[in-house]
């Protein structure tokens, strides 16, 4: 199971990568990491609103507040903007040479790189 | 107690303990009990009666503390300044006890020592415990058992406005002395007149006033101050959008 330091560097990609997929709110966002990773990333719940919050404030994201459908409560809904676009394509680019790296050094296949 | 109650007992409980933290506005906290709330529903159809998934919901969810210490990397100087608010209220409250102290209780205790001591150093002594004595320290021992870290920085703050005080008493009368020398010389009065009266009164406690309306107005600023981002924040959640 990874180590703290690195779910905490992997979730900025993570996510940014599940809302390029469309718009979603926070508790979805963690299930889909739960169900992509088969449990392997273990996040807490609450560590996650303050990467979210954090990428709106860059302009990564966007968020607008409505009221969910299955429920009827008020939820707050994020969205990748342009530029959460072009930082996910940087990211995708780090996280690949990284891997590729490793691949090399213990005889794996590497990834394409675009 | 049905089980819905019990659960929403408990989730109301966990979201006054949330609402206490500096850090977690308005529209994080109803974000996160709606991610509190699926989780528990989540649980729930699982198998779990109520109250067995509040608590796996609150513990996967986080700890008030934890959840404090995560948002507080976002919004590092929100925290500081809700800190510096109460800090400042501290404060001024305690400048406020001292000064009124200092000006209803200092004086006729020195006029009741002059009649019955003639030891100078004892009344002085007296004097000083009286002003800076049990009521800032009372205010003090209230701050650091209510917020712990933020009375302990009031603490501090105090114990070097009580140096800066003692240093006025050794030290500040003499300069104001000069400084009513200064005055008769330009005005030639050889007498202590009203106008006189009052420009020594001003002065005496011009330090102690001007601490207190300061520290009053760091912490109207930084009440106005978050008091508009708890409106801004609510105005952009009721157009829908944060």
């Amino acid at each position: 199971m990874p180590g703290k330091d690195l779910v905490a560097a992997s979730a900025r990609p993570l996510v940014l990568s599940i809302l390029q997929r469309g718009e979603s709110y926070g508790y979805a966002i963690l299930q889909e990491v739960k169900r992509r990773s088969g449990g392997s990333l273990e996040w807490t719940d609450g560590m996650l609103y303050p990467v979210l919050h954090k990428l709106e404030k860059q302009g990564l994201i966007a968020a607008r507040w409505d009221t969910a459908p299955d429920t009827g409560r008020r939820r707050k809904y994020y969205r990748l903007e342009q530029a959460g676009h072009a930082a996910l394509q940087e990211q995708r680019a780090d996280w690949l040479a990284v891997h590729n790296t490793l691949a090399d050094l213990w005889g794996l296949k590497p990834c394409p790189t675009t | 107690m049905p089980d819905d109650v019990m659960t929403e007992q408990a989730i109301t409980a966990w979201r006054d303990r949330l609402s206490a933290s500096p850090n977690i506005g308005d529209q994080q906290r109803v974000e996160l009990e709606d991610h509190l709330r699926r989780e528990i529903e989540a649980l729930q159809a699982s198998g779990l009666n109520g109250n067995e998934a509040v608590t796996v919901a609150t513990m996967r969810v986080g700890t008030c503390k934890g959840l404090e210490q995560e948002f507080a990397k976002v919004r590092p100087w929100d925290a500081l300044f809700y800190r510096v608010q109460w800090m400042a209220v501290g404060f001024a409250g305690i400048s406020t006890l001292q000064w009124l102290y200092g000006v209803f209780l200092t004086q006729p205790l020195q006029l009741t020592l002059n009649a019955y001591t003639a030891e100078t150093s004892v009344r002085e002594w007296v004097i000083v415990l009286a002003t800076l004595g049990c009521l800032p320290l009372i205010w003090l021992a209230v701050l650091a058992w209510m917020r712990s870290r933020t009375g302990m920085i009031v603490a501090g703050l105090a114990t070097l406005h009580l140096i800066a005080v003692c240093i006025q008493m050794e030290y500040g009368y003499a300069l104001y002395g000069r400084i009513y020398e200064w005055y008769r010389l330009q005005t030639g009065s050889q007498e202590w007149s009203f106008v006189s009266h009052t420009v020594y009164g001003v002065l005496s406690i011009l330090p102690e006033s001007g601490t207190i309306m300061l520290w009053t107005a760091i912490a109207a600023l930084l009440f106005w101050r978050n008091r508009r981002n708890k409106c801004d924040e609510a105005r952009e959640e009721s157009m829908g959008y944060a």
